[in-house]
């Protein structure tokens, strides 16, 4: 073995990690050299100097600053985490779709309110117009209640009122004809019948004659008859009374 | 929580919980001062570096995969003191020629205090790889193997390396001395 190879491993030897092998190696060797014992001598006393020395405390300071340290980051950290989080990101899609379908039923909320309100707008304006002042405005709304298909017990209660009470016979004349179309309404022909016994009008008694015969409401017959036996009632409406009398009959 | 290892307890707080981390500081704190003082000789400063090395476990701590603790942490106090070398290299090669220089002029050293100061400077003229060496073989008592994992060598190289590091110190020491 070669001077320097023993000498590299003199610090193994002090230090007692050396192999089996090479101890002995290295033992045979410092029995045979004067120098090697002498560095193996100088070696271990340096080796105790360097033992000798000790750890050192840090000051205080290092403790503080690294709890602070410690607390800011775990402070910082809070945030973070919850964004990192794959739970969240499902509560994101959550709020996302949350706010979809909010919006959503806004939407269809406002457009089903919408249709509705513009029915109901609709049904109040002529309920309104009705009861106006001017006859021609009357007139213009019995007329538009012809829009509504569906039948609408509001409406024909405000039109049987105008057939039975509005002061002006062009406005009675409309209301008749309006409801002539929802003459398969029992509230209508009786409306009807009503009529013809109390108004003195004869247009409108024209008219509701033609109306009761046209529908055949054999009902109306008995009216008829009296209306007939009637000293007041002017010839013509006589006439008319008679001819569709027959055909009721 | 004071019987796991340094491993688990670094798993832990790559998981998250970041309280443990007061624990390794416990046992790892002395260790890395001492570590810095030895091879940048000022106090204060080793507390600063002490205090980045803890940082620096916070900040990479999801980089850790469950390898030997200590390694990473030597690791870490290796890269922050060589960082530190780098930036304060002019100042410290004033610094040095002051040490050296007053090292000439203590001749004697009969107390272990005065021993132990001409054994920090004669430390301190070694080169950075050779002092980190000795010093975390000697001072820190880490093992061959471990040493071997911290700067990537292997252990029979660091053997040989620590002993002619240890052979150069004991020169140098002698040298000034006499």
């Amino acid at each position: 073995m070669k001077q320097n190879d023993i000498t590299n491993k003199l610090s193994l030897y002090l230090e007692g990690s050396l192999s089996n092998g090479d101890k002995i190696d290295v033992e045979n060797q410092l029995k045979n050299s004067e120098t090697l014992r002498k560095e193996l001598e100088e070696l271990n006393s340096f080796l105790n100097i360097l033992n000798s020395e000790k750890m050192e405390t840090p000051s205080a300071n290092l403790q503080l600053s690294f709890d602070k340290m410690l607390a800011q980051e775990i402070e910082n950290q809070q945030p973070k985490v919850v964004q990192l989080k794959p739970k969240t990101d499902w509560k994101q899609f959550l709020r996302i779709a949350a706010s979809i379908v909010i919006v959503l039923s806004a939407f269809l909320l406002g457009k089903y309110q919408s249709n509705e309100s513009k029915v109901n707008n609709n049904q109040n304006q002529v309920l309104a117009l009705l009861e106006n002042n001017s006859a021609s405005k009357r007139i213009e709304a019995v007329i538009s209640t012809e829009d509504f298909s569906i039948k609408d017990t509001k409406i024909l209660k405000a039109l049987i009122n105008r057939l039975f009470f509005d002061k002006n016979t062009n406005v009675r004349l409309a209301a008749a004809e309006a409801l002539s179309k929802f003459s398969e309404e029992k509230m209508v022909r009786d409306a009807f019948i009503k009529s013809l016994e109390t108004d003195k009008n004869p247009t409108i008694q024209l008219e509701v004659i033609q109306i009761l015969s046209d529908i055949q409401e054999k009902r109306a017959i008995k009216p008829m008859e009296k209306m007939l036996d009637n000293e007041e009632t002017p010839q013509y409406v006589k006439q008319q009374l008679k001819l569709n009398l027959s055909s009721l009959l | 929580m004071k019987h796991l290892t340094d491993e688990e307890l670094m798993l832990q707080i790559a998981s998250g919980k970041l309280e443990q981390l007061t624990i390794l500081f416990e046992r790892y704190n002395v260790r890395m001062y001492n570590f810095f003082n030895k091879m940048v000789h000022n106090k204060m400063v080793s507390e600063d570096l002490t205090q980045d090395v803890f940082i620096k476990v916070i900040k990479y701590r999801t980089s850790y995969k469950s390898g030997n603790f200590a390694a990473w942490i030597y690791t870490i106090a290796r890269n922050i003191f060589s960082s530190h070398y780098q930036k304060t290299k002019k100042e410290r090669s004033n610094l040095i020629d002051d040490d050296t220089l007053s090292a000439n002029e203590t001749l004697v050293s009969e107390s272990n205090q005065e021993e132990l100061d001409h054994l920090q400077k004669a430390l301190l003229q070694l080169s950075n790889s050779d002092r980190e060496l000795i010093v975390m073989h000697r001072f820190q008592q880490i093992k061959y193997e471990q040493i071997a994992q911290i700067i990537d060598s292997t252990e029979n190289a660091v053997k040989v390396k620590v002993h002619r590091a240890i052979k150069k110190l004991k020169e140098i020491y002698f040298q000034t001395e006499i």
